[in-house]
């Protein structure tokens, strides 16, 4: 983590900038150090140079001296008798640069001995000198005078080699110091040198890699532009900006295609844009947009433009207000064409009001049908009654054949219509579910069919069934009808036996293509020993109005199965009928769980 | 009850005539002791029974559609006036619709009689209904007892 933080970019670069910084003026300062060491070393050398020449000169001026007296003595020849004065002063002119020449008191000291050496020495060159000159010439004592000059010349030479010896180790001793000083400080230049270099190298390639990288997400940025410009194509959607500090407006290329236009066909800002709002919603669309703007609430409105060529879009605009990263305030926002959807939903609701409408309608013959037919229909048969009880002997055979005719079909006017009331009841939207102890129920069903269940001898078996949510007064119907027909289409020598019980669903058992499951749906059957029914009818006598011609000697509306399809539909469920002529049907009933 | 001397009074406001008819041939035939009065609609029923000396009836048997003032009507300005607290109300009307037998419960009427199709039938209803006692019925009333069947 520590280490990923340093090699952020800008930190990377700053260390490394730093790094070199510090690496080059070392190198400037060891090289400085460096040149600084050889410059001393060429005065260290020069000045040892100078001592051992002035030093190798006294000591030739000394011997050459000896020599010269010698040849002097020898040959009486001035010629090797030089300038006594001049010889001193060449001496001890070089002794006073020798000694200016040295810092240590040692050195010093040495030099002064010389210096005492030598003129005893050139004292002793007086003496000989004057004993060689003398009339008498003594020679042992000359002899023992040259002998001890010589030592003497000797001993000073040594000493001289001595310090000239000493110069020439400390140069040495130098050489080899300078020497090391000199390889340490160029290893250390190269070294950093190559530090240098690897760190601005390493920093170069990662100032690379971050060019390239920024290259990279450069053209990922603009793939997801054109991406999401597309995404607004096809969607119809499109966005804006609004800067509050800088009044600065954007708005995406697809802003101007739903205008009809070409990407930033015009200057972006709110004036160019008004006069593409429809007339009767600018006025509204700018008020909402100007009080937005002054209180930095959201907007959210829908309205009208007007293309170029007179077509009329509807747009719906929201925006919010938010901060842009650095901080700034800015209005964003969302205009979508929803032409469509808005055109849609104006139809869906005026077909919503048609609806509406006729529903109200179904429910006004509803009322027509349960209340104003079935009044004169009840004052027929009203009538019918009065002159069955009163006036029915008076008749004729033939009328009273006919009246009973008119009877019966008034009796079946009549439960057509209760019937038809029954059926547009199931239509109506009011479904509300309950759980329903569907044993319990069915109590209820053949309570009310007692005196049916009765006349027919009838015997109803009841299972155990299930619990389950159901539209109570639907279910019930839907028994009632069940249970009706059975005992309607009954074989007149057979009592019927009605059976109604909770079946498992086997595997694979399907309806309409839909798998069904016991996990999804109960199964319930009613069994009946009728007259049953030609297998090819099954879907038939589901059908509104539709009957069999097996119903001609029974007199029914056509309309209880078809209820009880429309029930199960209403509860998403399914029904079917499986029949043998002459020994029963059964209808199976898929209720979901 | 109503076998004592004493004749019961029982009202009827029906706009059919022919419904009328039925009414009174069937309470004729049923040879109870009472008085019958018959009005066309509920203004003049609600006239008729505000009049301060009229002798108010033991059961009225109320239609529901009925022109100027109806049924509904009229069971709400009886209810709301303690004067009348005593007459039982039998609704008596061709609809059997659940929104009609609601509204007439709650507005306070005592029994719901859908009109028979059959005018044997009518005569055991209304002998039923006239002979109910009222206050037993009352007390045990609830939305299944109030819609008459026989």
């Amino acid at each position: 983590m520590k280490l990923k933080e340093l090699l952020t970019p800008t930190l990377v670069y700053r260390t490394a900038l730093g790094v070199s910084f510090i690496l080059v003026i070392s190198v400037a300062i060891v090289f400085h150090i460096q040149m600084k060491s050889l410059n001393q070393s060429v005065d260290l050398i020069s000045d040892s140079n100078k001592k051992q020449f002035e030093l190798e000169k006294i000591i030739t001026e000394i011997i050459q001296r000896e020599s010269g007296i010698r040849s002097y003595i020898i040959t009486k020849d001035s010629l090797f008798y030089e300038n006594n004065l001049q010889l001193k002063r060449k001496l001890f002119n070089g002794l006073s640069q020798l000694k200016s020449g040295y810092s240590s008191s040692e050195d010093i000291q040495n030099i002064e001995n010389l210096s005492k050496d030598i003129q005893k020495r050139l004292a002793l060159f007086e003496e000989v000198l004057a004993i060689s000159n003398s009339k008498r010439t003594d020679p042992a004592l000359l002899h023992a005078k040259l002998i001890e000059g010589n030592m003497q010349t000797k001993a000073i030479q040594q000493k001289i080699y001595k310090l000239i010896d000493k110069e020439v180790t400390k140069l040495k001793l130098h050489n080899i110091n300078h020497r090391y000083d000199i390889e340490t400080s160029t290893i250390t230049a190269f070294s950093l040198t190559i530090i240098t270099l690897v760190v601005l190298l390493f920093s170069l390639n990662k100032i690379n890699l971050d060019f390239v990288k920024v290259r990279k997400l450069n053209e990922e940025l603009k793939f997801v532009n054109q991406v999401s410009d597309n995404a607004e194509k096809v969607a119809g959607i499109s966005h804006w900006k609004i800067n509050i500090k800088t009044g600065k407006f954007f708005y995406s290329d697809n802003f101007f295609r739903i205008l009809g236009l070409k990407p930033h066909a015009f200057e972006q800002n709110l004036d160019n844009f008004t006069p593409f709002i429809h007339p009767d919603d600018v006025e509204d669309a700018v008020r909402q947009h100007e009080e937005s703007m002054r209180n930095h609430t959201p907007t959210s409105m829908i309205y009208r433009i007007v293309r170029q060529d007179g077509e009329i879009r509807y747009i719906n605009s929201t925006g919010d207000f938010t901060h842009n990263s650095k901080g700034e305030l800015v209005k964003i926002g969302v205009s979508n064409d929803i032409t469509e959807e808005y055109t849609n939903k104006l139809a869906l609701e005026e077909k919503n009001r048609t609806l509406i409408a006729m529903n109200a309608e179904l429910e006004s013959f509803n009322q027509i049908v349960s209340h104003d037919l079935q009044e004169p229909l009840r004052k027929i048969q009203m009538f019918i009654s009065r002159i069955e009880d009163s006036d029915f002997e008076t008749i004729s055979e033939k009328g009273r054949d006919y009246f009973s005719k008119i009877k019966n079909a008034a009796n079946r006017m009549q439960n057509l219509m209760m019937d038809l009331v029954d059926y547009s009841k199931t239509i109506k939207d009011d479904k509300v579910f309950v759980k329903t102890n569907l044993n319990k129920l069915l109590e209820d069903v053949v309570h009310e069919l007692a005196l049916n269940i009765e006349e027919k001898n009838a015997v109803i078996e009841i299972g155990n069934l299930p619990k389950l949510n159901t539209i109570p007064f639907q279910i019930h119907q839907l028994f009632v009808n069940l249970i009706s027909n059975s005992l309607k289409y009954s074989k007149e020598t057979t009592p019927p036996i009605i059976k109604i019980k909770a079946v498992k669903i086997k595997n694979g058992e399907k309806i309409n293509d839909i798998e069904l499951s016991d996990k999804k749906y109960y199964k319930i059957t009613v069994t009946d020993n009728g007259i049953g029914f030609k297998q090819e009818f099954s879907e038939k006598i589901f059908m509104l109005f539709k009957r069999l011609e097996t119903d001609i000697d029974y007199s029914g509306t056509g309309i209880g199965l078809a209820i009880c399809k429309k029930i199960i539909e209403n509860h998403n469920g399914f029904i079917k009928a499986e029949g043998k002529p002459d020994i029963g049907s059964v209808f199976i009933l898929y209720l979901p769980k | 009850m109503i076998k004592d001397k004493s004749p019961i009074n029982i009202m009827l406001a029906d706009d059919d005539e022919d419904d009328r008819n039925f009414f009174n041939d069937a309470i004729k035939e049923l040879k109870i002791n009472n008085n019958l009065t018959v009005f066309k609609n509920g203004r003049e029923l609600m006239d008729y029974l505000e009049h301060p000396n009229t002798i108010l009836p033991h059961i009225l048997f109320l239609d529901l559609n009925m022109p100027s003032k109806n049924g509904n009507e009229c069971l709400k300005e009886i209810r709301q006036n303690s004067k009348f607290k005593d007459i039982s109300i039998a609704i008596y009307s061709t609809s059997s619709a659940e929104k009609d037998i609601e509204e007439t419960f709650v507005g306070g009427a005592n029994i719901y009689i859908k009109k028979p199709n059959d005018f044997t039938n009518l005569k055991k209803v209304l002998k039923e209904v006239v002979n109910i006692n009222w206050q037993f019925h009352t007390s045990g009333l609830n939305k299944d007892t109030f819609f008459f069947s026989i």
